[in-house]
């Protein structure tokens, strides 16, 4: 068969695959969805997600192969890295494999080594911006909403959130796909509100101007002290105008958060983090920073379902060239995600907080001639913590090496037989923690994670 | 005798031979020389200002002339169209116009402008013109008694700014740092200061080739093609594979993985070396024959080349604009958009930024966020702004905390306007606090280091700008405002509007109103000096809260949909 011929013949077999999930994912039909008010509850599931922007390398969790990648990789690993240590379930050591090990001992943790798709092995993508969007929607149709819009309008649909939910989503990065809206569109309370590590609070607002007081006002003592005085009509009454000015979207549903995102972020600044001991965050260190915000929102806050956040701090993983950084980012993510561990126990959350931690794609493994890796497919997915409803089960999926023979082409690949999921899995493991028994229904058929549910 | 223009030209073809000569771009079996005909030729010098726009590379023309407006394909908003608008749309128009631009006219000077019945020729025209004392700006932009100078917070990137706040008009040389800047908050073109590979000169050395070339009547291609051989663009994507991959996928659009090895090969010899991030091109090139755009290939000069000569370029280049100033049209809107461009055949940058900006797609019927820039600078303008050394700083550190940093973004700004709640919260607070609520102190006007000097002028709010009638408060009060809101948003304020402002600073019934003393800006004084400061604190005070109120409004934030 030629290849063309073999490309057209798998295009054919994909689209007939996903034609029937496609066309229901492309507007969200909740009465489609299977959902169990009992499994949301038992749960109680609460969710950061960790996006590593860039594509990481699989080899921090993985070195199973790395004897085989060493001798035909195009650069010597050795005398790169200056040496490179397997722990004993083949994570690598200076890359963060201790803690893997030890969070993996504890029974904290699964790595997944075979998250491959083989959809885009046969559409020939390994684009930073399409496997994003993709990652990120949990569905490989262009019009789909993000996956946490999606799970929000489920959510929303069967009561678990409403418009008296206080901050149910939120984001540490920015905007992302996460929550792009799809056909349905997502309403103001179901929108993620933003937060930074330090809690800093753009939100707030000096609203103790003397002027703004009109002269009964001025007749209060003490009417615009900072402590005890109290805030101008004023400044309320030019919300309230300017907001029956302003325009549904995404301004006007910032302006009206504002006021309660201010009270928000000043909570939990005044919250602590329990002593972690040994296990205490690192310092200086802005993403170690930001989970333990993300955790602190999270414990005193039931409300919010899900965080997001990408690795700011740590640095993107587009890993093209000089590597070595790698392995210190994945020293200090899994470090970090160890005192995480300790900090989701110490509040009492083990069973309820997980953390996923994912990117758009793997690498290549070839250690390529600026001694860095380009783009590959298969990666791994680290689950953490919800242990109320994930039975973790260490290390899960065996790789092969495949090489091309190609300059710098050389793949890790699941190994015949191994258990291998698409990257839309992660969002139905998503869905079906928070109750939605029919998850792959959202996620063009694929279903969720099962080792962590078995 | 070489005209100045033509030996400009020639002096940057042979200072761009020269950088890629020291960036390695070479590489191919011949060197880099001009050709009227595409025919080899011994050197520049024999071109001449009637044949300079045939001079070319194999192929790959250098210079271009911007394509009359006329030869537009995407419907544009005329001269004669914009005069038969009413007086509300066309002030609506012109400020979305101006403001994409980053540039404004006070109030007085836009209605003169635009009863002049010939605005959008005359902005048109002015495009042309050489207006701007370039050695002064220059030198004023970098005088740090004025504009403070630091070696921190990516100086260069401020000093851009600056240039933007500094820059009294819309001249050639407005407009061709304007698409420069735009440029590099694309994916295409940004310096990407984020990555550990780059370094701040990066910054300068992208933008100030972009402004260099487009002075020198480059062509689009020729500049993406100097760009991509560059060591700024290959310390952004760091390996064969990588850059190949991503010139592909940003220039072209092609996300074909197939594709990737093909570029990977013809850069094999291509590497950014450890020390200092330098790019080298090592002498091993690739020997065997490739084929990618539908031509022959074997080494980076030649994928590079063919890859800005090719259809898909124009095709890339377009759409990747068009997203950028369309972020909200439909997807069959902006491809109507994107095939009116394309069928234009654009060959400069301007046929292309201009001819979207003008269009009636963008002028009329397209709404999205505006972005800092568009909303700072051109208000700025407006209001007679005062800065102090500080204030460009700021506007940086702000850019950077509402997440529309410039020139930082390995992949430029995706989302041009970020509005989650965080994002949006340091865009409305940076405006409010550090533009609309700060007046400057006018006994500070000559001293830069000031806090207080930093604000918009006593200009802004003379008396001479709305009707100012001690006889008849209530009036003189309702025209303030309407001019605050006219100035600032461009509509005049309605009637709840003024309501909720009458009802906080007057006081007295209705037909018998007065001032209350903290907005009473007919305070009288037996001092005339006196009088004066105390009107104008008064009249401050009003102007104050109007404008607070306005920070809080959607519009000002956005580039709206005229009607």
């Amino acid at each position: 068969m030629e290849r063309r011929t073999f490309i057209k013949l798998s295009m054919a077999t994909i689209t007939a695959l996903l034609a029937p999930s496609i066309s229901s994912a492309k507007e969200l039909d909740v009465s489609q969805v299977i959902f169990s008010s009992a499994i949301n509850s038992t749960n109680n599931a609460q969710t950061i997600m960790i996006f590593m922007y860039g594509g990481a390398s699989q080899l921090g969790g993985n070195l199973t192969n790395i004897d085989e990648i060493q001798n035909a990789s195009q650069s010597n690993y050795n005398n790169y890295f200056r040496g490179i240590t397997k722990t004993i379930n083949n994570c690598w050591q200076e890359a963060g494999g201790t803690y893997m090990e030890s969070l993996m001992a504890d029974g904290d943790m699964s790595l997944f080594r075979c998250c491959y798709s083989q959809v885009r092995e046969e559409n020939n993508n390994k684009s930073h911006g399409s496997c994003t969007v993709q990652n990120q929607k949990g569905s490989f149709d262009d019009d789909n909403a993000g996956m946490i819009a999606t799970l929000a309008q489920v959510l929303e649909a069967n009561g678990i959130v409403n418009e008296n939910s206080v901050m149910p989503f939120i984001t540490m990065e920015g905007e992302s796909k996460f929550y792009a809206e799809g056909k349905n569109p997502l309403k103001s309370y179901l929108k993620p509100v933003g937060i930074d590590e330090n809690l800093s609070n753009p939100y707030s607002r000096y609203s103790r101007q003397w002027y703004y007081y009109t002269d009964t006002e001025q007749d209060i003592p003490n009417y615009n002290n900072k402590d005890t005085g109290f805030d101008a009509a004023l400044y309320t009454k030019m919300d309230t105008l300017s907001q029956t000015k302003n325009k549904a979207g995404k301004i006007k549903d910032a302006f009206t958060k504002r006021a309660s995102l201010d009270t928000f972020v000043d909570t939990i600044a005044n919250s602590v983090t329990p002593d972690l001991g040994a296990d205490a965050y690192p310092t200086n260190n802005r993403f170690a920073e930001k989970i333990e915000t993300a955790i602190k929102i999270l414990s005193n806050n039931p409300d919010t379902k899900i965080l997001t956040l990408g690795t700011n701090g740590l640095g993107g993983w587009d890993d093209h060239n000089e590597a070595r950084d790698y392995v210190t980012r994945m020293e200090n993510l899994f470090r970090t995600l160890k005192s995480a561990m300790a900090h989701i126990k110490a509040e009492g959350k083990a069973q309820n907080i997980n953390i996923m931690v994912f990117s758009e794609f793997g690498r290549n493994v070839n250690l390529n001639s600026a001694f860095g890796w380009d783009h590959g497919n298969l990666q791994n997915f680290y689950v953490l913590g919800g242990k109320g409803y994930f039975n973790h089960k260490g290390v899960v999926g065996e790789t092969v090496l495949e090489n091309t023979g190609a300059i710098n082409r050389m793949f890790l690949k699941p190994k015949s037989g191994t258990y291998q999921f698409e990257p839309m899995s992660i969002a139905a493991t998503l869905y079906k923690i928070y109750g939605i028994e029919n998850p792959e229904t959202l996620t063009n058929g694929n279903n969720a994670v099962m080792p962590l549910f078995t | 005798m070489y005209h100045k223009h033509t030996l400009l030209r020639l002096t940057s073809t042979f200072i761009i031979s020269l950088m890629l000569t020291n960036c390695g771009g070479g590489g191919s079996d011949d060197s880099v020389t001009a050709t009227p005909t595409g025919t080899p030729a011994s050197t520049t010098n024999t071109a001449t200002e009637d044949t300079i726009y045939d001079l070319s590379y194999k192929g790959l023309t250098f210079y271009h002339k911007d394509m009359p407006p006329s030869e537009y394909q995407l419907n544009q908003v005329s001269n004669d169209e914009f005069n038969a608008f009413s007086e509300q749309k066309k002030l609506q128009v012109a400020n979305k116009l101006l403001s994409t631009l980053f540039f404004g006219y006070p109030l007085k000077t836009l209605e003169n402008k635009i009863n002049s019945g010939s605005f959008i020729n005359d902005i048109h025209s002015g495009f042309t013109e050489d207006k701007t004392d370039k050695a002064w700006l220059e030198d004023y932009i970098v005088n740090e008694d004025i504009f403070r100078q630091v070696s921190y917070n990516e100086q260069v990137a401020v000093d851009i700014l600056s240039r933007f706040f500094a820059m009294e008009e819309l001249d050639s040389y407005f407009i061709k740092n304007w698409m420069a800047y735009i440029l590099t908050q694309t994916i295409m073109f940004s310096p990407a200061y984020e990555l550990d590979s780059t370094s701040t000169p990066n910054i300068a050395r992208v933008y100030n080739r972009l402004v260099s070339m487009l002075n020198s009547e480059s062509g689009m291609r020729y500049i993406g093609y100097v760009h991509m051989m560059s060591e700024d663009n290959w310390r952004r994507f760091r390996s064969p594979e990588d850059n190949g991959r991503e010139m592909l996928e940003i220039f072209t659009l092609d996300e074909d993985d197939s594709h990737v090895p093909i570029a990977g090969q013809a850069l094999k010899n291509w590497k950014l070396d450890r020390d200092n991030d330098t790019l080298v091109v090592s002498l091993n090139q690739n020997t065997e024959a490739l084929t990618l755009f539908g031509t022959t290939i074997y080494n980076g000069d030649d994928f590079y080349r063919e890859l800005v000569k090719s259809n898909l370029y124009t095709k890339g280049v377009s759409s990747r604009l068009v997203e950028f100033f369309f972020p909200n049209e439909t997807e069959s809107q902006k491809t109507d958009i994107l095939n009116a461009l394309i069928a234009s055949k654009p060959e400069t940058w301007k046929d292309i930024l201009i001819q979207i900006v003008f269009s009636e797609a963008y002028l009329l019927h397209s709404e999205q966020a505006k972005s800092a820039e568009e909303l700072f600078f051109p208000m700025a303008k407006r209001m007679h702004f005062k800065h102090q050394t500080r204030t460009l700083h700021n506007l940086k550190y702000a850019l950077d905390e509402m997440h529309q940093a410039t020139m930082r973004y390995k992949l430029g700004k995706l989302e041009r306007v970020p509005l989650d709640t965080l994002s949006f919260a340091n865009y409305h607070r940076f405006i409010r606090e550090q533009l609309m609520l700060k007046n400057s102190n006018p006994t500070k006007i000559n001293d830069y280091t000031a806090y207080d000097r930093h604000g918009w002028d006593e200009s802004f709010v003379d008396n001479t700008n709305f009707t100012f009638d001690g006889e008849n408060v209530v009036e003189s009060l309702t025209s303030f405002i309407h001019y605050l809101f006219k100035a600032t948003i461009m509509r005049n304020a309605s009637t709840e509007e003024l309501a909720l402002f009458k009802t906080h600073m007057l006081i007295g019934t209705v037909g018998d109103q007065i001032l209350r003393n903290e907005f009473n800006m007919f305070r009288t004084d037996d001092d005339p000096v006196r009088q004066r400061e105390q009107r104008e604190i008064r009249k401050k005070r009003i102007a104050t809260v109007v404008l607070d109120y306005i920070s809080r409004l959607e519009e000002t934030y956005t580039q709206q949909k005229v009607k």
